[in-house]
């Protein structure tokens, strides 16, 4: 059995031991420990603009509704 | 359906890497160093390469500054079915590298199903076959291309001159697009033979003879997108949310719309699990249900009076009938419908019209899968559905391309566009192709075997073990051609196999090995072609809804393959006739050549040329590539384009054009027929895509008139009553002859709308008269010319039920039928008490995730993964009754005494009594892994029982259908 | 902009798999780690359902809520993502997830990729945008390319939507409204608690 596995299986004694015992709901101030990540309208595309990502997004958002094509009034 | 779906599998993945990004930032791989590490891969031992790694290997390293690739976006369609959903392939550097949906296609707005939306695994093909191989002692050896087609070629000549033309089978692709369908049937015919088939034979022909023989043409009369303008759709035979899920797009729009959607099969399938009303019925008895609606129909005057007197023949004496046989209680005895739910389907049908019908395999794939289109058929024309907006038979074809290559492409009986294999069909197709008539005739053993039809694919296995007295030809079946088809998807599994290994030669050309390498016991004299898949080449496919789109070239042929369109140049070459492929002789060449590639433009425009019969004649490669760069043109529900769009490439502007031209689209492209998005419509001018039922039949039959009644004709028609097709004669006699320019005229002059080369007839009956060149006739409900005219139920051949088969029989046997003798009474009688052996009935059908034989879908990973085992579906009481649990497996075992080890799907999916499995599988033979037996490094990731080894005889009474829906099995713990 | 969601509309989902190859493909996510599934109740029997299950982003994401490295993080749209770098592969967070979103490897090989694994909203991760290390580690960043993610984009039906909650919400209210049935929104309840109400009161009213 790998390592990571092991842990796995460890963890899940200790969740057992714990049951009932953590809210899952929890609102605890967790700091997040990783690395920054940047923001999605700050990538080479969009450059920062955000305006301009919202709205592409907003477009690309309505191709989900089929309706806008087949429920137009002609 | 989630006993095959592992959460994740045990093998370990020893290497996984990422390369190739569409942001130009990032590192690049070329296609040299993609194919150079594949190669690698397949080096690598059998088992290794078997395992489903992440597609792309990893890039050793971020390439040098300054090589990064340009990045191409190049427009293609699915190959996985016909509904025709188009994607946008991001290619970098020749390497695929991403897929964008396409919202602006009218057809799919973006959608995929799983398949394709894993459809770039086909840029990759880690198990593809990769270069020409030849089977030396039992293995798979590496050859090279020139060797592979000297030695074929030398093979085939030898068989040809010793046996006669007709000893080589060629077994054709629907998966091929148009031109090279098309190419195929000319190839086969400069061969000399036409034993020759496709998919189509066992997919719809029973639908296209018998709806063809209805009302004109064999095709879906509406398309997938009309069907969000129904009001209550029927869906019989069709498991339409696996096998065409993006079709269930506009059928979910129509739903919430307030349509009805009814679903008629034997087991409740995942489009059932959508409908309002499910109707379960014994497999094999769509007749009597469909009759059993019309009984309710004519019964309380639901149908549609006019519309049947003046576009109808025959319904009269179908009503007799129906009234005579199918009361409700014989229709609850046959089919186990109880009247109440008849009744309130056949209330649906009536009372929310326009209302159409679907059907798929469930109906066609028996031996009376002809009667049983026909009736389904009648149904509309009773109700009056049939030529109007939300109405129609939508068949939903299988194949991406089976339409096109049943409109063009290799048929046993036929010459592209249906034009048969008279002596006039083959002179008006030597003219268009640039080739002696004389010539070609010389080809063949004789002009008697020119014009008979060949054998089909479904039987190609009798044309090598039949006697020889008793097949309607010279010589058995010496060599076999695979030709992109797989040979599990045929039955008779175990016929198969001996047929395989009788031959003297088998060869196979496709992108994958397929069941046909690893199938038969042989030890030589088996060839494999790697053939380059659609997105390795360009070309046109037709989908179900008629419409034709272009596909562009994604990236160049993989490994060594080659377009199919190329190895028929090269095979040409090497048989001599070469030239004669192309069309070129006095000084004129309709196809030309780069390096060896025929210009699949030019493909088109011979087929553009040629195909008068069904307005095949209008898609000039110009109008289609112009539709696909402008897809966001066209309307989703009605498929036209209303405004001017021009496109800047060809200038062209598609104002009026329906989507992809949907065939018919009739004359030559500068008439700019906008194609037929609903056929047979008269509420629209012929000119607009209108148009009504076809004369192909006579003007009368025993006194009654079988043209269209006054007053029923297309919007605004000089002529306003029934008329016969057009032809020389008729244009003089109307006094339109000198309509035609003088230059059509020399052309058309004892021609018909046909075999008018200059299209002028075409031109000045529609653009002038508005009437319709095939005339204006009567739908026939009665096909006089077929076994059963009014369709009769007839009990399969094998049938659970001994006291039906009593009451309805099937049909006496028959000689010399597509040139072999066919067994139907003598089977059933002999098999008549064979159901106390084997008491479950077996039927077959799709999965969502793999097409047709499944070796290209079983070997992308993406998909294999959520399939991995075949199965069996049985209900919880026939399993309890033989003590089988849930996901072991078991032994099915039929007639034929064979038996597949498959795993138990334990469900009410199926009814007690009834037993199903999917038909994508193959590798396992009777329990056993054929691993070893497929070429190393291109076996598919998944393998199991393939259901037709077991399958048993049985044949439509027109087409050769096979019957794959109704046979009967055991299942036994194993 | 509101925050990014999901939803599965029961009443159009075919169970194609379509949801789950796109993720395959767009992210080369390799065999036996499954980012987005299907879950199917009354299989082969009337009243057959199918939901597309993935990540659903949760305002109060259980799992940011019990990880013992905090390697979870917010992004401003509300996509759940995790730093591959930090995570230890414990397994807390998959015992907390109400969805069954994170997903571990089985063999230790899976390393190269970094320890859990989930759906990122098509969102990559804490890497530069759309860079090689990004993609490695977590897949496409459709979001920065201004795209939705694959599996919604690429649905058979249109069933699974993906997007800015009231857009999509409000895309699923037309329909429920012109079909009369099925304003309840599945999963909406469990992942984004105070609003989960709101979509079914208007298609309601």
């Amino acid at each position: 059995m790998s390592r990571s596995l092991m842990v796995v299986a460890a963890a899940a004694a200790v969740m057992l031991a714990a049951c009932g015992e953590i809210d899952q709901t929890a609102k605890t101030e967790k700091v997040y420990a990783g690395k920054k990540d940047a923001r999605a309208a700050d990538g080479s595309q969009f450059g920062g603009d955000k305006k301009k990502w919202e709205a592409t997004l907003a477009q690309r958002s309505n191709a989900q509704n089929e309706y806008l094509r087949t429920d137009v009034k002609k | 359906m989630l006993l095959t779906r592992k959460p994740s599998s045990a093998q370990k993945t020893t290497t996984a890497g990422f390369v190739a990004r569409t942001n130009s930032a990032l590192g690049t791989m070329d296609r040299r160093a993609f194919l150079r590490r594949s190669g690698m891969v397949a080096g690598a031992g059998a088992f290794a390469s078997q395992l489903p790694f992440s597609m792309i290997r990893k890039a050793e390293a971020a390439a040098a500054p300054g090589t990064e690739g340009k990045m191409e976006i190049k427009r293609t369609v699915c190959t996985h079915c016909s509904v025709g959903c188009a994607i946008d392939a991001v290619v970098q550097n020749g390497v695929w590298v991403r897929q964008e949906p396409v919202f602006d296609s009218p057809i799919n707005l973006g959608a995929h199903c799983s398949k394709g939306a894993a459809i770039r695994e086909h840029g990759h093909g880690e198990h593809r076959l990769k270069y020409p191989m030849k089977l030396v002692n039992g293995k798979y050896t590496r050859i090279s291309w020139e060797t592979a087609i000297n030695e074929i070629g030398d093979k085939l000549l030898k068989i040809r001159k010793e046996s006669g033309p007709d000893a080589v089978y060629w077994v054709g692709s629907s998966k091929h697009n148009n031109e090279q369908a098309y190419l195929m049937r000319k190839f086969v015919s400069l061969f000399g033979t036409n034993n020759c088939d496709h998919q189509a034979r066992i997919c719809h022909s029973t639908t296209v003879a018998g709806v063809a023989n209805t009302w004109g043409y064999g095709a879906m009369t509406n398309s997938y997108n009309d069907m969000s303008n129904t009001k209550c759709a029927m869906y019989i035979g069709s498991n339409a949310a696996e096998a065409h899920p993006v079709s269930m797009l506009h059928m979910l729009n129509a739903k919430e719309h307030g349509a009805r959607m009814i679903v008629v099969d034997p087991r409740f399938t995942r489009t059932a699990a959508k409908a309002d009303q499910y109707i379960r019925i014994r497999s094999g008895t769509d007749i009597p249900f469909l009759f059993g609606m019309l009984y309710h129909i004519f019964s309380n005057g639901w149908e549609d009076k006019k519309y049947i007197n003046d576009r109808v023949y025959g319904m009269e004496k179908v009503k007799e009938d129906i009234l005579k046989k199918w009361n409700p209680k014989a229709v609850e005895e046959a089919c186990g419908v109880p009247e109440a739910e008849v009744y309130a389907a056949a209330e649906a049908m009536a009372k929310n019209r326009p209302s159409t019908i679907v059907w798929c395999m469930g109906q066609t794939q028996h031996t009376i899968g002809n009667a049983m289109v026909r009736a389904s058929c009648i149904l509309q024309l009773a109700l009056g559905n049939v030529g109007t907006s939300g109405g129609g038979t939508n068949i939903f074809r299988g194949h991406d391309n089976v339409q096109g290559a049943t409109d063009v492409g290799p048929n046993p009986d036929s010459l592209p566009g249906y034009y048969g294999l008279a002596t006039g069909s083959w002179k008006h197709w030597a003219k268009v192709w640039n080739v002696d008539y004389d010539w070609i005739k010389a080809q063949y053993a004789s002009q008697a075997m020119m014009e008979k039809p060949g054998m089909t694919v479904s039987r190609w296995i009798d044309g090598v073990l039949e006697k020889n007295e008793l097949i309607d030809q010279e010589s058995n079946l010496k060599a076999c051609i695979y030709w992109g088809h797989a040979p599990n998807s045929q039955t008779r599994g175990l016929e198969m196999k001996t047929a395989m290994e009788k031959l003297d030669l088998m060869v196979i050309i496709d992108p994958y090995p397929t069941a046909s390498a690893a199938m038969p016991d042989r030890q030589e004299g088996v060839y494999l072609l790697p053939a380059a898949t659609q997105f390795e080449c360009a070309g046109s496919a037709t989908a179900s809804n008629r419409s034709i789109q272009w596909r562009e070239k994604v990236i160049e042929p993989l490994f060594e393959s080659k377009p199919d369109h190329t190895i028929m140049y090269l095979l040409a070459k090497k048989f001599g006739f070469g030239d004669q492929l192309l069309g070129k002789a006095n000084g004129k060449q309709n196809i030309a050549l780069k390096g060896d590639e025929p210009v699949v433009e030019d493909i088109l425009r011979e087929i553009n040329a040629g195909t008068w019969t069904i307005g095949y004649t209008g898609q000039s490669p110009e109008r289609l590539k112009a539709h696909m760069r402008h897809m966001d043109a066209f309307d989703v529900k009605t498929l036209r384009c209303t405004t001017d769009v021009v496109d800047k490439e060809t200038g062209y502007n598609m104002n009026g054009d329906y989507f992809g031209l949907p065939w018919p689209c009739y004359g030559n492209a500068a008439l700019k027929h906008p194609g037929s998005p609903n056929l047979y419509d008269t509420s629209k001018h012929v000119m607009e895509g209108g148009g009504n039922f076809r004369a192909n039949f006579g003007v009368e039959r025993e006194g009654v008139n079988l043209l269209a009644e006054d007053g029923s004709h297309s919007k605004g028609a000089d002529i306003t009553t029934g008329y016969p097709e057009f032809d020389h004669v008729l244009m003089k006699k109307l006094g339109w002859w000198s309509e035609l320019t003088e230059a059509e005229q020399k052309a058309a002059e004892g021609k018909n709308w046909k075999t008018d080369l200059s299209g002028g007839i075409i031109r000045v009956a529609m653009k002038n008269h508005g009437c319709h060149p095939f005339g204006n006739a009567k739908a026939r409900a009665i096909v006089w010319n077929f076994p059963d005219g009014i369709p009769q139920h007839r009990e399969p051949i094998y049938s659970p039920r001994p006291d039906l088969v009593a009451k309805y029989p099937t049909h006496a046997d028959k000689n010399a039928f597509w040139r072999l003798p066919t067994l139907y009474k003598t089977v059933q009688d002999k098999n008549k008490d064979v159901s106390k052996e084997y008491p479950l009935v077996l039927t077959s059908g799709r999965l969502v995730e793999y097409e047709g034989g499944g070796e290209e879908t079983r070997s992308n990973p993406w998909l294999a993964e959520l399939q991995q085992e075949n199965f069996v579906e049985i209900n919880p009481k026939d399993a309890e009754a033989r003590g089988i649990k849930n996901a072991t497996f078991v032994w099915v075992t039929t007639p034929t005494k064979a038996k597949l080890k498959v795993k138990a799907l334990v469900t009410e999916r199926v009814a007690s009594g009834t037993t199903f499995i999917p038909f994508h599988f193959s590798g396992w033979w009777q329990g056993k892994d054929l691993l070893d037996k497929y070429p190393e490094g291109a076996a598919p990731i998944v393998r199991g029982e393939a259901v037709n080894t077991a399958t048993t005889y049985g044949y439509d009474s027109v087409t050769m259908m096979q019957e794959t829906k109704t046979t009967l099995c055991q299942v036994a713990a194993a | 902009m509101a925050r990014m969601k999901f939803i599965c509309d029961a009443e159009r989902c075919i169970e194609c798999n379509g949801c789950v190859t796109a993720c395959k493909n767009e992210h080369e996510v390799p065999w036996g780690v499954n980012r987005r599934r299907l879950v199917t109740v009354n299989d082969g029997k009337p009243g057959e359902r199918s939901i597309s299950v993935a990540c659903m982003h949760c305002n109060d994401a259980p799992c940011m809520a019990v990880c013992p490295v905090d390697c979870f993080y917010k992004t401003e749209e509300g996509v759940v993502l995790h730093d591959k770098d930090l995570c230890i592969g414990c397994g807390y967070c998959f015992y907390a997830c109400p969805f069954g979103a994170p997903q571990f490897p089985q063999a230790g090989a899976f390393g190269l990729r970094g320890k859990m694994d989930k759906c990122t909203f098509c969102a990559g991760g804490p890497e530069e945008n759309s860079t090689e290390a990004e993609f490695k580690k977590y897949g496409r960043n459709r979001l920065a390319e201004g795209k939705l993610p694959a599996c919604a984009e690429m649905c058979s039906t249109k069933a699974l939507l993906a997007g800015d909650g009231n857009v999509i919400a409000s895309i699923y209210k037309q329909r429920a409204k012109t079909r009369k049935k099925g304003p309840e929104v599945w999963g909406w309840a469990m992942a984004y608690k105070e609003d989960a109400n709101i979509a079914a009161q208007e298609v309601k009213s």
